[in-house]
């Protein structure tokens, strides 16, 4: 009846399940885990154009409702050449950037005084919440009333949508910085401006990150709004014209447009946390599905 | 015995109708090093909090050092933070002719045996290599109390031995004063000058450590004041009885 006998016994119904967690796994690596990351990303796009050449090819789709992406392509062409698109994205991505930058810096400013006090959770954060819960395109007739038809209703509305988003997520971010860490920077009396800089907005960092994912999406999608004011200037521009004179080859060139921005401000907040946040060892995935 | 550099009388502190420190006197000289007993919920931790300067609604009048740095028995390292910055974190400048902050850092993570570590992130350290920098960052201020509470509560038996000899020998090179909050008592015995208990909200004993160093566990009146010490805090040592009776 003693350990050693049992231990002994190797055959019978009590031999526990027993597996080799090592052996075979480094084999069985597959020629998909081989092919580099940046090309496995580019399958899904590649294979959605190839399914809408094809369809075009055969005739599944309409080709004067649905060009084929060779005719898109001569189009951009044609628009680069003659300077067109350059002056219209150039527009366009100016009032992204411009309301970007503004809306981080409002939405930033505003988590912090929201985030840092309770005088001033009470005084803003309430506002912002039911802010957030306003479609910011309801605003843009009103901002047409208010301020004319120029630049400043387009930017206030990128601005706005980017400004909520960041606010909403970085306020909660600063909220859950750890509350060990606020008390280690007041035991060694740190100021005011270390405690912000150096505990609170490093720690909001992740949730900022995330508001500015999705504040460019809400910027892009403004952009839209914005550029259907009175404009001649901007893919918005470039997009209502297509439709007036029933050009789908623009249109279905605008679209892949947006998809481009969508792509480039992802990379953007992609790049930005593997710079800012290398100091953290998150998930990052299983190799394989199962 | 000379002036003490922290003097605690009649402090109170309550939390709702639990008075968890209640008229608790307490003074510790430039220099000793105090260790402090207690069993859960004595108000060791209160204490340390309120010489800390992290709870000021307590009763009673405390007298610290201005300079004082704490070291928590989580690391409590930012972790978006290289291990050296985390060491300089919030150090005033100490005058155009003294080093650098960087330099005072690098000193202060070559006392703890970390020079090797400086550009580590916080997240790639084990627990006794972290606990090390946030003795740094504690020790960099050079303050005249350093307070620790429960600082090798979570390390590993192995680690934590090393880590004895590490606060030792800096506490015997810089002799600040030190008060030391553990439920560990042969820790106690090992690294204080006096060992105080804390029970009912006041100190229910207070113990001069008399043996000499360097002192380790089998040492002649090392079982007696540890049994008189664990009979304080109401433990018997002696698992299970014996069964050939």
């Amino acid at each position: 009846m003693t350990a050693t006998t049992d231990a002994a016994a190797p055959s019978g119904a009590l031999t526990p399940d027993l597996v080799d967690v090592i052996a075979g796994h480094h084999h069985r690596r597959g020629v998909w885990a081989r092919i580099p990351r940046p090309i496995r990303r580019m399958v899904s796009p590649v294979l959605i154009l190839a399914a809408w050449t094809i369809g075009s090819t055969t005739g599944l789709l309409n080709t004067d409702l649905f060009p084929p992406p060779t005719h898109v392509a001569t189009t951009a062409w044609r628009l680069l050449t003659d300077g067109q698109l350059a002056l219209h994205v150039g527009a366009s991505a100016t009032r992204v950037l411009t309301g970007t930058v503004l809306g981080v810096l409002l939405g930033v400013l505003l988590a912090v005084l929201a985030g840092l006090t309770r005088t001033g959770e009470d005084l803003l954060d309430w506002t912002m919440q039911i802010l957030k819960a306003v479609p910011n395109f309801a605003l843009t007739p009103l901002l047409i009333i208010w301020m004319g038809i120029g630049e400043g209703p387009k930017i206030v509305l990128i601005t706005l949508g980017v400004a909520i988003a960041i606010y909403i997520n970085t306020y909660a971010g600063i909220r859950g910085v750890d509350q060990q860490l606020v008390e280690m920077a007041q035991t060694f009396e740190a100021r005011r401006s270390t405690l912000i800089t150096q505990v609170i907005l490093p720690g909001a960092m992740p949730n900022f990150l995330v508001g500015l994912r999705l504040g460019l999406s809400s910027a892009w999608l403004s952009l839209i709004f914005a550029e259907m004011i009175n404009t001649t200037q901007g893919i918005g521009f470039l997009m209502s014209r297509a439709q007036t004179n029933l050009q789908f080859d623009v249109s279905l060139l605008v679209i892949v447009i947006y998809a481009i921005a969508g792509l480039a401000s992802y990379s953007l907040v992609r790049l930005l946390e593997r710079l800012l946040l290398s100091w953290r060892n998150g998930f990052t995935g299983l190799e394989r599905a199962s | 015995m000379s002036t003490p550099v922290v003097s605690v009388r009649g402090l109170r502190r309550a939390f709702g109708a639990q008075q968890v420190i209640d008229g608790l006197d307490l003074d510790i000289a430039d220099g000793e090093f105090v260790a402090m007993l207690g069993r859960s919920g004595s108000g060791k931790s209160t204490l340390l909090r309120i010489l800390a300067g992290l709870d000021d609604r307590a009763d009673g009048s405390v007298v610290v050092p201005r300079s004082r740095a704490v070291v928590f028995q989580n690391p409590r390292l930012l972790p978006w933070r290289r291990a050296l910055a985390n060491v300089t974190f919030a150090l005033p400048d100490a005058g155009p002719d003294a080093p650098t902050r960087a330099a005072r850092g690098r000193a202060a993570l070559d006392e703890v045996g970390l020079s090797d570590k400086a550009r580590a992130w916080p997240l790639s350290l084990s627990g006794g290599e972290a606990q090390r920098v946030s003795l740094a960052r504690a020790l960099v201020r050079e303050p005249d109390l350093l307070l620790l509470d429960e600082p090798f509560g979570a390390l590993d038996a192995l680690t934590r031995l090393k880590m004895y000899r590490l606060l030792h020998d800096l506490w015997a090179r810089r002799h600040m004063a030190v008060l030391h909050v553990t439920h560990d008592v042969d820790e106690a015995i090992l690294l204080a000058d006096r060992v105080v208990v804390l029970s009912g909200g006041k100190v229910s004993l207070n113990r001069r450590v008399e043996l000499s160093f360097p002192r380790s566990r089998g040492d002649e009146g090392f079982d007696d004041l540890r049994r008189a010490l664990l009979a304080e805090l109401g433990v018997r040592e002696e698992v299970g009885h014996d069964r050939s009776r």
